[in-house]
């Protein structure tokens, strides 16, 4: 994918000055590295994840972060006539809204797109009613600080947890007739069933990376982010395979730029780092339930 | 339980209780909570009046984003508010410039202009942004609460707690010999339902006194059923402020044993 020219303009810049981001710069830079927080390379901030939160929506959860990050999810699904011919992917609908800022916002563009493009066809798939019926998913995201650090970590991992806790209506007419539902609440279907995460049908999350030199760095925070060589929102799928990669800034300690690899470490860290990301939302969807 | 729904609904009109169950006087579920964002805003609180869930956050008082806001006497109060697109039954963005939203956001501003003593920060801004989360009726008083609850949180001064509540009146059922006073029967507390079906206003007191600073009224309505609907109102405005303040002084008395204070 093309790199998106700074879309995290709207982030606030940090307070430090050019000595103390060199100093992190650093001090990131050794091996191996000491993080601001006392963190593991590849530990993730602790966060608060809630599912089900709204009676009005198919589905919804909220994610909040120590940062004061927080992100609500509500899904909300709608019976709409398949048209031939047309894309199946735009069977899902995502939006996003920053508090705070304007209607066109260029990240909450960016980050409605690239939700959009993580989950693809995949979940387009699941929407099927019958022959001639599909349901049209509205996927609505609402930011309710203006991000501290970049949220498509937050984002994605609050999609995830609302496709999964998303029940639709269960179908009780035949595939060719117009479709008709059951209008027992409690007999709902869910869109994932419990055991997706065993098969490997689950949607696909992003992990932001930041490389400064030799190390690689997940879930930065915004400090990390501004001394970072490159930073990249990896979108990767249960089984271990990569379904995006976008580069996002870099920081501006060095000139920029990072070598062939350390993209290519960034990937392959991606991998086992997703599986214990998935494993833990695992956890968080059976204690949810 | 009945398991005919025809049945439950007769039954419901038989004993005089509305169509969720309630008597004409009973509040819905209401909840409560403060300190929801600590990191991120001064103030934040979450207002939940059954099914309607609004969270608050605020700023302030701060230096002004816009120097056309700043006032050489006294703080101004800037009040934004979101309706997400999944808090309805059927999705609907709105956007900001919508009609609505802006009224509703010009009478919260009114409203809490006057409650917060301004004059205690002078050339500074609070900033109060609301997101409705899921509507289903009283929308504007659940939005004063969670605000009022947010700015106590925030530590701005005000005069007493501002506390918003809805009532309806339901049409006459009795044959027309009677008065429109006998007949109206005030309900504290619409819902979406009742809402559409009857009319509804929303009012706003100011604490202990009973002072109505807000008082707003879309439906059109014979006089003497007015006043039923306007007593029940600022009754339920008492009950309510109790339970607000049960709610602060139960998140002080936390913050307390935690050692913040």
């Amino acid at each position: 994918m093309a790199p998106v020219a700074n879309p995290s303009a709207a982030t606030a810049p940090t307070p430090l000055s050019p000595a103390e981001l060199s100093y992190l710069h650093s001090s990131l830079s050794l091996r191996p590295p000491i993080r601001p927080d006392s963190r593991k390379p590849a530990q993730f901030r602790p966060l608060t994840a809630e599912l089900d939160i709204l009676p009005s929506t198919h589905g919804s959860s909220r994610i909040v972060w120590p940062d004061g990050g927080e992100c609500i999810v509500g899904i909300k699904a709608e019976v709409e006539k398949a048209t031939p011919n047309k894309d199946i992917r735009s069977r899902v609908e995502v939006s996003v809204e920053v508090a705070g800022a304007r209607d066109d916002d260029p990240l909450a563009v960016f980050l409605a797109s690239s939700v959009g493009d993580t989950l693809g066809q995949k979940l387009a798939g699941r929407l099927e009613i019958g022959e001639r019926w599909h349901w049209k998913l509205y996927i609505d995201i609402l930011l309710l600080t203006p991000p501290v650090s970049h949220p498509a970590t937050l984002l994605s991992l609050a999609v995830h947890l609302g496709l999964r806790c998303t029940n639709l209506p269960r179908l009780v007419s035949a595939a060719d007739e117009d479709p008709l539902f059951d209008d027992d609440w409690d007999a709902a279907l869910p869109l994932y069933p419990s055991n997706a995460a065993e098969v490997g049908d689950v949607p696909a999350v992003t992990l932001l990376v930041a490389a400064v030199g030799e190390n690689i760095f997940f879930d930065p925070t915004r400090e990390e982010m501004a001394v970072a060589d490159c930073v990249l929102a990896v979108s990767v799928d249960w089984d271990g395979k990569i379904v995006g990669l976008r580069t996002l800034e870099s920081g501006t300690v060095s000139e920029g730029g990072v070598k062939r690899k350390v993209i290519k470490k960034v990937v392959e860290q991606c991998v086992p780092v997703g599986k214990e990301v998935f494993k833990s939302l695992e956890g968080i969807i059976k204690a949810g339930f | 339980m009945i398991a005919n729904p025809v049945l439950a609904i007769s039954l419901l009109t038989l004993l005089c209780l509305r169509i969720d169950g309630r008597r004409w006087n009973e509040l819905r579920r209401f909840h409560a909570q403060l300190s929801t964002q600590p990191a991120a805003a001064d103030g934040s609180s979450m207002v939940e009046h059954g099914n309607t869930k609004v969270v608050c956050t605020v700023v302030g008082p701060a230096e002004v984003s816009q120097r056309s806001k700043m006032l050489h006497d006294r703080a101004s109060v800037t009040v934004e508010v979101t309706f997400a697109a999944f808090s309805g039954t059927d999705r609907k963005r709105r956007l900001k410039s919508d009609k609505r939203v802006q009224e509703m956001r010009t009478m919260l501003q009114r409203t809490f202009s006057q409650a917060i003593m301004t004059h205690l920060h002078p050339r500074s801004e609070i900033t109060i942004s609301l997101h409705v989360l899921s509507q289903d009726g009283g929308v504007l008083a659940a939005c004063i609460n969670a605000t009022t609850l947010g700015l106590i949180d925030a530590g701005i001064p005000m005069s007493d707690y501002v506390v918003g509540m809805s009532a309806g009146s339901s049409s006459a059922t009795t044959s027309a010999a009677v008065s429109f006073e006998e007949a109206a029967d005030p309900l504290l507390d619409v819902n979406h339902i009742e809402e559409g079906e009857l009319p509804h206003l929303t009012v706003a007191t100011l604490g202990a006194t009973d002072n109505i600073t807000l008082l707003t009224m879309e439906s059109k309505v014979h006089l003497a059923m007015m006043e039923g609907m306007l007593a029940a109102a600022v009754d339920g405005c008492r009950k309510l402020r109790e339970m607000l303040d049960e709610v602060v002084r139960a998140h002080g008395t936390e913050v307390a044993r935690n050692g913040a204070l």
